[in-house]
């Protein structure tokens, strides 16, 4: 019944995407476009296609991967705060896109495949030396609260290995890393849009097969050896699949706070659950309305301007948090 | 025949414990029969954890090794451990949002597929296993909505549905009241008597030697007693415990004293 609901509001919002823009299109020229392509304004056709229907996938897609790269990392951790950003997952793959962006120079100004590949690679190895440090420390560092410190301290110093970058690099270079710094699902255009959604959803479905594992998890990691795994291994891959989620999102759009941390809790009160066959699909839902929604929100109507993202996800997302937290029977989800 | 008779479900041959660098205890022996509760006690800080730890392969023996059915315990994998012992801990979990069906349904993972689909059995073992324990008529509760003694009847419960001859309990008792303690001890009994190996650790003497069948005592100075509650006190074996002549063992009381209380006549 809930996930008939958000499903519904889904593909509403999915619709919504494409109804608001900074140009106005009525909506049944968009249910004509969609039908059969035919249309009074071939201009209409073309904010369509190359423009709205990426960004609305893009949203989709990020919103439902950053949030279950959180909630992986939230189970993982056992540890309510954890997160793609708070980690410096999100901040690893922000410093290899600027040591692309930045040192990079010349790849900036032309808009070549060559960037967009590099861009990706420079995320997912930037993400990848976090979660490499992440699982090293993991064997020193036994408590999970300590690990969680040693993960923000990592952001922290990639944060600062991009201001320096900042400081040292050419303007331009500065500016268009300052633009994608803001976070914006117009990143994924219409000739990337096959790759990142076969990349994201190929993950996300394979992310599936992880409600068994990462339900022992919530015993702690001894009942989940007892349960027959191996922790060693199967913290690597959960690591894995949370920071390639995070690196692509990253990579295209811009490092996107908040949603990662804060999706996983909305799924779990809406659907009063710990029970990850359930909370994954209720994560990828309710991750893919609210980036989709705040996307919405990022449009000022008739200034043709647009908000960065970043500065909308908060505004969205703290009053729904606020409002789950406070009202009714309260569970503790953590300990 | 039954093959339990052959070789202890069990045990420990001149097992060596502790951390790479710093061994805890070595030389220890012993052996855990089916059919009755074995209680490890000892006082804390001594290694019960440790020895506990390594009898569930959490960690290995630094030497000696240890035997379950029979074979050398690292000779299995992780998946044939899993359907042969299952623990019980107080460590704190986060499954406050699972119901207490869930969380004993957790216990079939090692009998179900790659993603954890329970078929009928698979519920009906989780059932019995409430039934077992008496929770079933909270199955429909949050762990987050329990006390403490109903949530470590909803983890015993778990380790029942993982159906394994061997259950380890490692402190079942911390955060329990007296009523719990009892209760739950009861219920390992029952366990036991069905046919299972069960072994629990904890630091509160006189209730094992109240009620288990069988104890270990893991003595002060890291040495292994077994037997059962008469001949440890007959022998006087008991009063080796602590290792103090401040902490006297009260045969009357059957439980350990203050030195003084014992010539304080009351």
């Amino acid at each position: 019944m809930r996930f008939l609901l958000l499903s519904v509001i889904t593909l509403l919002l999915l619709f919504l995407s494409l109804v608001y823009g900074a140009v106005e299109i009525p909506a049944s020229a968009i249910v004509q476009i969609l039908s059969d392509g035919a249309v009074d304004n071939p201009v209409w056709r073309i904010i369509i296609l190359e423009s709205r229907i990426p960004m609305a996938v893009a949203a989709l897609l990020s919103g439902a991967a950053l949030a279950t790269s959180g909630l992986i990392l939230q189970t993982a951790f056992q540890n309510p705060l954890a997160g793609p950003s708070i980690l410096g997952v999100s901040s690893g793959a922000s410093m290899g896109v600027a040591i692309v962006m930045l040192l990079g120079g010349s790849l900036v100004a032309s808009i070549s495949p060559v960037q967009y590949v590099s861009a990706i690679l420079g995320a997912i190895i930037g993400a990848g030396v976090v979660i490499v440090s992440l699982l090293l420390l993991s064997t020193v560092l036994k408590s999970s609260a300590m690990l969680l410190i040693a993960g923000i301290m990592i952001s922290y110093l990639a944060s600062s290995v991009i201001s320096m970058l900042n400081y040292f690099a050419p303007a331009d270079g500065v500016k268009s890393f300052v633009v994608w710094g803001l976070g914006s699902f117009s990143g994924v255009t219409l000739r990337e849009l096959p790759w990142f959604c076969l990349l994201i959803s190929t993950i996300l479905a394979a992310s599936m097969l992880f409600a068994k594992p990462l339900n022992a998890l919530l015993l702690g990691e001894r009942y989940a050896r007892n349960m027959g795994y191996s922790i060693r291994k199967l913290r690597n891959l959960l690591f894995a699949a949370s920071g390639v989620l995070t690196a692509i999102v990253t990579a295209f759009c811009g490092p996107i706070g908040f949603i990662g941390l804060v999706v996983p809790h909305i799924a779990r009160m809406i659907f009063r659950t710990s029970n990850h066959t359930v909370l994954l699909p209720a994560t990828v839902l309710c991750g893919g309305a609210l980036a989709m929604f705040c996307n919405i929100l990022t449009v000022i109507p008739g200034k043709g301007g647009v908000l960065p993202l970043n500065a909308v996800t908060p505004v969205v997302g703290v009053p729904v948090i606020l409002y789950l937290l406070t009202k009714g029977r309260k569970l503790r989800y953590f300990n | 025949m039954n093959m339990s008779e052959i070789y202890p479900a069990l045990a420990a041959r001149n097992v060596t414990i502790g951390y790479r660098g710093t061994p805890v205890a070595d030389g220890l022996n012993m052996e855990i029969s089916t059919g009755c509760v074995t209680a490890l006690i000892g006082p804390n800080g001594v290694g019960k954890s440790t020895l506990i730890k390594t009898l569930t392969a959490e960690m290995p023996p630094l030497c000696g090794k240890v035997e379950l059915m029979g074979k050398d315990i690292r000779s299995y994998s992780r998946k044939e451990l899993s359907r042969l012992q299952s623990i019980v801990t107080t460590d704190p979990v986060a499954a406050g949002g699972l119901t207490v069906k869930e969380l004993v349904g957790l216990g079939r993972q090692p009998h179900t597929g790659f993603l954890g689909r329970m078929s009928d059995v698979d519920v009906n073992a989780g059932d019995r296993a409430m039934e077992d324990v008496g929770i079933y008529h909270k199955r429909n509760s949050y762990v987050a909505e329990l006390s403490d003694g109903e949530r470590q009847k909803t983890m015993i419960a778990k380790a029942i549905a993982q159906d394994t001859p061997v259950i380890v309990l490692d402190e079942p008792f911390s955060f329990l009241d007296v009523a719990a303690r009892i209760e739950i001890l009861q219920l390992l009994n029952d366990i036991a008597a069905g046919g299972r190996c069960v072994l629990y650790s904890s630091h509160d003497v006189s209730q094992a030697l109240r009620m288990a069948a069988c104890v270990i005592l893991f003595t002060r100075d890291r040495k292994l007693v077994s037997g059962t509650p008469e001949e440890l006190v007959g022998t006087g074996a008991i009063s080796t415990l602590f290792g103090s002549d401040k902490v006297v063992f009260s045969t009357a009381e059957k439980d350990f004293v203050g030195r003084d209380y014992i010539n304080k006549k009351f």
